[in-house]
């Protein structure tokens, strides 16, 4: 039974047209990257590209610092340090899978962006205990997975063939690659969000057909 | 379901239309069709004594008990 034709309350709004410009800013950014891939491939930037990528592994810092906290020198040293890797003019090789990686994750966003648009589309259009926003949230949980698989993934990749050959002289690489479990906390949260939703809409059901 | 709705029945000996029914009770059409046709999980106490008041009968009267279906 529909018994919403009263507005959504603001805030689901600002979180729609939030996600709708998000969405659109996406696609945009899709076509960008496919442009950009075209004239990678067509070594229209030569070995030129300035690279700047996340670095998949923590690093330490090999130098004593000095902290003074109440006239008192105390010796620090700065470890498991996130930090991101620049290529002084990236070879082409480099360049071409990084440009296909950013177009996959970038599609990947887009349609767990457009999923969760069209939840929320229905919670604003006052559907939220149905079937089909159950699907959506399961469906939003599992990409949100796939999505953490593959960061992972890349990231071990990312170690084996380019962090773990890094040399510097005061910094030392781990080998701790990073989990990002952040990510799966969030898709597992959503997924216990749907099973939620299960109970909503029996009730809801039991609710409609009360009579 | 077990609990069978009779609402035809009595409707029917009171030569009362669904429809007739529907304004005296204040209830939608839709709703009162859900409990005609025996699809409905639960009727509330002020919806029974409306329609017990409009159809002058006993909720016994609209609503009945088989066992083993």
């Amino acid at each position: 039974m529909k018994e919403m034709n009263e507005k959504a309350p603001l805030s689901i709004r600002i979180i729609y047209w939030f996600t709708n410009i998000i969405f659109g800013l996406l696609i945009l950014i899709f076509i960008a990257s496919i442009v950009f891939n075209i004239l990678l491939y067509t070594s229209f930037f030569g070995d030129d590209m300035q690279l700047h990528t996340r670095l998949p592994v923590k690093v330490d810092f090999i130098e004593i610092g000095n902290l003074r906290v109440q006239d008192q020198d105390i010796k620090v040293e700065l470890v498991d340090a996130t930090t991101q890797i620049h290529f002084i003019n990236t070879p082409a090789f480099i360049t071409k899978k990084v440009g296909i990686i950013i177009m996959v994750v970038i599609l990947f966003t887009g349609f767990l962006t457009w999923t969760f648009q069209r939840f929320i589309k229905n919670v604003k259009n006052g559907e939220i205990f149905t079937v089909k926003n159950i699907s959506l949230l399961k469906r939003l949980a599992y990409g949100i997975e796939g999505f953490w698989l593959f960061t992972v993934v890349y990231m071990h990749i990312s170690y084996h063939v380019m962090a773990k050959y890094l040399e510097f002289e005061n910094v030392r690489i781990t080998n701790e690659v990073q989990s990002y479990s952040g990510i799966l906390f969030v898709a597992l949260f959503i997924w216990v969000l749907a099973h939620i939703f299960i109970t909503g809409v029996k009730l809801k059901q039991e609710n409609d057909l009360t009579i | 379901m077990s609990v069978i709705v009779n609402l035809d029945v009595m409707l029917a000996r009171r030569k009362m239309s669904l429809t007739e029914l529907s304004e005296r009770v204040g209830i939608t059409m839709s709703n009162l069709s859900i409990l005609k046709k025996g699809k409905a999980k639960a009727i509330r106490f002020s919806t029974l004594e409306r329609i017990c008041e409009v159809l002058e009968c006993q909720p016994g009267d609209i609503l009945e008990y088989q066992s083993g279906q």
